[in-house]
């Protein structure tokens, strides 16, 4: 009977092992989750020569401000990112100015020199993350190891892949690239520039990647349990002629591995193009 | 390997524990190490009789010859350059890592040395491993950095040489391999110091996996298992005519094995 007890308790003791095995990964809340807003400006918020569009603030602390573009011609938008703090009623954006909401007015002091305060009509809404998997995601990230993989177009049946383990920098990937399939001095040289130093994922749907030497790009993502998908303008991203990447994204503790698939069109051939990032979130 | 050591000793020691509690029993009241050499390499077996008609085996073997030479692999494109992989240094030997083994012969008769062999080898299960030395056709740089692919999808593996620059390559098994078999004589007979005995069977493998290690994810290396999907030329087409499927699928392996007990007592 004794040694039938001790069994028992040995199984009570193995299933709730067994059954924490199937659990998604809870990452713990970023800093400003509760703070994450856009806010869509309606009338009246020009900074000198420049329209402001939208002011986000993400959940991993991090702002994006968008500017209507300065022509008709000019369509790119252009894009601010930095680290926003939050105290006694007042946002800094640090790199930028310092906002106040009231209502659906918000105020917007810049840091430009004689730059008077602005306030402005806009519409604001909270976002908020609906399930695990945004959760975790909705957050700003820098780029660990990445493997660039290539397969397809004049490789055939087979492929290449490198690791680059010191996060996404452009630099050694480009060269990288450039020995194996050659690339075009005019995509050499765009892709030289950018090496990533964030990665902020939104609950608005919004994807900003900060580059060392370069301004920002602000895509958007889809994010379905564990499918994503990116979208970038496509003039942005030499080599990849879509500008759209599609792939999965896992958990596991503080990192988040990003496997993205593209097509690369290069010299006449389609290249299937994969990069796989490991990301580490910031503190 | 230091496990399977771990594990033949405990096993001799718990038999002569049990040998000396049944010296009055007259069963499991003898004791024979032996030396095999075979299809499993070269080995220690201790042998105990248990009944007139069982005699329990346990031992430990390994393959101790390791074959050294050069491979053509004729030139290959890596990252963009065309390298030469002729004369690459090339090691191979049989299962490495060593082999655990428990036999038990099953003797139809009193005094008859035909028996009957049942049990299982255990061990890591590598059947054949091989390494090729890729560091002087490499850049230290690209020393588990950089990997080739074959296929797509969920088909694509990947294949890259090890920190310092070696490739590997292994047919792999189960780690735990049922034994059967017939043999000829009687490791242990009281009236004999030496006995020379022979044991033929097979080893139920339930096939086989050829695989290579890719190690940009993983430092200790992922296995990239090799099938005849991966074995297609750059149009498609198959290279193999299914032959790696039809190998791997071959569900036993023969063994041989001669042995040569000494009784201890």
């Amino acid at each position: 009977m004794k040694k039938f007890i001790a069994w028992a308790l040995a199984a009570l003791l193995i299933v709730p092992v067994s059954c924490n095995k199937g659990n998604e990964t809870h990452m713990d809340e970023p800093a400003t989750k509760e703070m994450a807003q856009v806010i869509k400006f309606t009338s009246g918020a020009t900074i000198g020569a420049l329209k402001i569009q939208t002011i986000e603030l993400t959940e991993g602390s991090r702002y994006i401000v968008t500017f209507t573009p300065s022509t008709k011609a000019d369509s790119d938008e252009t894009v601010l990112f930095g680290t926003f703090t939050f105290a006694n009623g007042t946002f800094n954006l640090l790199g930028f100015g310092h906002i106040t909401i009231n209502g659906n007015q918000v105020t917007i002091s810049t840091e430009t020199a004689g730059g008077s305060p602005v306030t402005a009509n806009a519409t604001i809404t909270h976002t908020s993350t609906s399930d695990q998997a945004h959760d975790n995601l909705c957050r700003t990230w820098t780029v660990g190891k990445t493997i660039v993989s290539l397969s397809g177009g004049s490789f055939g049946q087979t492929g290449v892949e490198k690791l680059f383990p010191n996060g996404l920098n452009m630099t050694a990937i480009t060269d990288w690239i450039d020995e194996t399939i050659t690339l075009s001095d005019e995509d050499k040289q765009t892709l030289l520039k950018y090496t990533v130093e964030e990665v902020c994922l939104t609950g608005a749907g919004s994807v900003a990647v900060s580059f060392s030497q370069a301004d920002p790009f602000l895509g958007s993502y889809t994010l379905n349990n564990s499918n994503i998908s990116f979208g970038f303008d496509a003039d942005d991203i030499p080599f990849i002629s879509s500008g759209k990447f599609s792939g999965t994204v896992t958990f596991n503790g503080t990192t988040c591995l990003v496997v993205a698939n593209a097509t690369a069109v290069h010299n006449g051939n389609n290249y299937n193009a994969t990069l796989e990032m490991t990301l580490n979130e910031v503190k | 390997m230091k496990k399977l050591v771990a594990f033949s000793i405990a096993v001799a020691v718990s038999l002569m524990g049990i040998t000396a509690r049944a010296q009055d029993s007259q069963i499991a009241n003898h004791l024979a190490v032996g030396i095999t050499m075979g299809m499993d390499g070269v080995g220690l077996e201790v042998a105990l009789p248990m009944t007139p008609f069982v005699q329990l085996r346990t031992g430990y073997s390994l393959f101790p010859y390791t074959y050294s030479g050069s491979v053509n692999l004729g030139q290959i494109e890596i990252g963009g350059t065309t390298r030469d992989l002729n004369q690459i240094p090339l090691k191979a030997t049989l299962w490495k890592g060593g082999e655990g083994k428990l036999l038990a012969d099953i003797f139809p008769g009193r005094k008859t040395g035909f028996h009957f062999t049942v049990g299982a080898y255990i061990g890591p299960g590598k059947f054949a491993h091989a390494s090729a030395d890729l560091s002087k056709v490499l850049n230290p740089s690209d020393y588990a950095t950089l990997a080739i692919t074959y296929g797509q999808g969920a088909d694509k593996i990947g294949i890259s040489t090890d920190p310092k620059g070696f490739v590997h390559a292994d047919v792999m098994t189960g780690v735990f391999r049922p034994y059967v078999g017939i043999g000829f004589g009687r490791a242990v007979k009281p009236d004999s110091r030496v006995r020379v005995t022979f044991d033929m069977g097979v080893l139920i493998t339930g096939g086989f996996k050829v695989q290579s290690y890719s190690y940009l994810r993983n430092e200790k290396g992922d296995p990239a298992v090799i099938t005849s999907r991966q074995m297609i030329n750059e149009e498609g087409a198959s290279i193999d005519d299914g032959w790696v499927d039809k190998i791997c699928a071959f569900p036993v392996l023969p063994m041989m094995k001669l042995n040569v007990f000494v009784r201890l007592f």
